[in-house]
């Protein structure tokens, strides 16, 4: 547990507390996994993995949800980290300076309101916009992805702004004695020299939208089937659990709930570890 | 006092009546001091004394510190496109001064890119050059400052996987690469060891009579050996200007200039 070389060995305390809070959160994690292999044999029968959600018939597939998922958190991904990515730009330097003091306001009490706020919002104010507008009952992929867009944007961009604002520090100086404009400081050297930040904000970006399900419930219709265009109605795997936890659970709805818990845990791990593997990728071939 | 003629361009910069503060800081007060063109110049004084003030005001650097206010004239030799006519610096476009009046700072400050980036950006970007055009002036350069040989088989690697030296030396080959008119060197061997800063000694000497050089010193050995003209500031003022060949030789000289600082 030794933090820095050199450093003093850290207290029983904090090694108790550490070693404790592992020890639960590795339990957390075993147990999600362990039951979601059990539910995936014993659900042998009930086409766990298949495209149809049909619990009267026995079938119990987590393909749409899956589907729905994937789709959701990767499109409010893209929309998300570039709309902070565009705030940054922003903060620090393009546009005037009291804008950017309004937008770093803004952004940072964004930080704190409740999600919950943002789906009241929605409800009230973007979804009929895109009833009125484009059709369609506005409960839809179309309107749950902006709102998680938006919701993501505060953390990415603050993440973001800390490490082009330190490399900003370094180079700024360098860069105008060589004649490099501000903007083409902050485009070609200070975004660039950022990107293994850049790939960090985008995973936690990821892992919040995948894991959010209060937005997906409350916006995009939950209905199950594989949603195509941006105004279907859509299911994803967190909305799922907390319909049919507050509904009815019997054995399939039980194993699917299960199984999909742990396909939400494996997929953060698994976008984490490749962004490790990007960075780290970069940080070697910058060796 | 008039700016003086410079005909034969003898001066490469011409500063009248200079005071520069920072906030409360008065950093230079009222500098009036002329440099002679394609010459070495060192700049000496304590800690504080002013000189990399003075240094900063030829390329207009010392605007991007917080709470900068300045007055007086800087005016440069060969900037403008008369080569023999004194040109006031603010007369002209940032980016147009910044590459014709290079600098290297006292901490080898590569760009957090690869080493092919940091000399094709300021190349592409500040002198418009074409990519195969700007490879070509980064080949000369690197070649120039004796870097060629040892980074031509890794110029996509970063420029920090090199040596406090050799990244001194690509410091140097970016701001050459541009073609400037004068280099300002600010502490340039400071934060080497003896051998990497030997070199590139050796190199500034091998650039004398081809750019007007101001140079911030804190040795007065270095300042001996590489001098053509040297100015010591003390508490933002010129305490003192003089012609190397004018200082005593040997032994005397350090006793000289220790008197003086």
């Amino acid at each position: 547990m030794r933090i820095v070389f050199g450093s003093p060995p850290p207290p029983l305390w904090l090694k108790t507390l550490a070693f404790s809070i592992g020890g639960m959160l590795s339990a957390v994690f075993a147990f999600i996994l362990f039951s979601a292999l059990s539910a995936a044999f014993q659900g042998g029968g009930l086409s766990l993995f298949g495209p149809v959600w049909a619990p009267y018939a026995e079938k119990f597939g987590l393909g749409p949800m899956i589907h729905a998922s994937l789709l959701l958190s990767a499109s409010s991904l893209c929309a998300g980290w570039l709309l902070s990515l565009g705030c940054c730009c922003l903060l620090r330097g393009v546009g005037p300076r009291c804008f950017a003091r309004v937008l770093m306001g803004i952004l940072r009490f964004m930080t704190a309101i409740p999600t919950v706020v943002y789906g009241f919002a929605a409800v009230f104010a973007l979804v009929p916009l895109i009833r009125n507008a484009l059709g369609g009952s506005g409960f839809c992929w179309l309107a749950a992805g902006t709102m998680l867009a938006v919701q993501g944007v505060p953390t990415m961009a603050l993440i973001m702004d800390g490490a082009l604002r330190s490399v900003e520090n370094d180079v700024f100086l360098t860069a105008a004695a060589l004649g490099m404009t501000p903007l083409q400081t902050l485009s070609r050297v200070v975004i660039p020299a950022s990107r293994p930040w850049l790939v960090s904000a985008a995973v936690l970006g990821f892992g919040r939208a995948l894991g959010d399900t209060l937005l997906p419930t409350m916006l995009a219709g939950n209905a199950v089937r594989f949603a195509l265009s941006p105004l279907d109605s859509m299911r994803t795997l967190t909305a799922h659990i907390g319909l049919v936890l507050s509904a009815d659970i019997g054995g399939g709805e039980n194993l699917s709930l299960l199984l999909a818990g742990g396909l939400l845990l494996l997929g953060s791990v698994a976008v984490s570890l490749l962004a490790r593997r990007v960075s780290r990728g970069r940080n070697d071939e910058a060796a | 006092m008039t700016a003086p003629s410079i005909a034969d361009r003898e001066f490469c910069a011409a500063i009248r009546g200079l005071s520069v503060r920072f906030g409360d800081r008065q950093a230079l007060k009222g500098v009036d001091i002329d440099f002679p063109a394609k010459r070495i110049s060192v700049l000496l004084g304590r800690s504080g004394s002013g000189k990399t003030t003075l240094l900063r005001s030829f390329n207009r650097l010392n605007e991007c510190f917080e709470g900068y206010e300045g007055t007086g004239t800087v005016k440069l030799g060969g900037i403008a496109g008369a080569p023999d006519s004194l040109e006031e610096v603010n007369a002209l476009p940032l980016s147009r001064l910044r590459r014709l009046v290079g600098m290297v700072f006292q901490t080898p400050n590569p760009l957090p890119l690869s080493i092919r980036k940091n000399l094709l950006l300021p190349l592409t970007l500040v002198a418009g050059l074409e990519t195969d055009e700007a490879e070509e002036a980064m080949k000369r350069s690197l070649t120039a400052v004796g870097l060629w040989k040892e980074v031509a088989d890794r110029l996509d690697r970063p420029a920090f996987s090199l040596s406090g030296g050799q990244r001194q030396r690509l410091c140097l080959a970016r701001v050459l690469a541009l073609e400037p008119e004068i280099l300002l060197l600010d502490e340039p061997t400071a934060s080497l060891d003896r051998l990497a800063a030997a070199v590139v000694e050796d190199l500034i000497l091998s650039l004398k009579g081809r750019y007007s050089i101001v140079m911030v010193s804190h040795s007065l050995a270095q300042a001996g050996r590489l001098g053509d003209f040297l100015a010591v500031l003390t508490d933002g003022r010129v305490e003192e200007t003089m012609a190397a060949s004018a200082l005593p030789k040997g032994a005397e000289a350090e006793k000289f200039l220790e008197k003086l600082l």
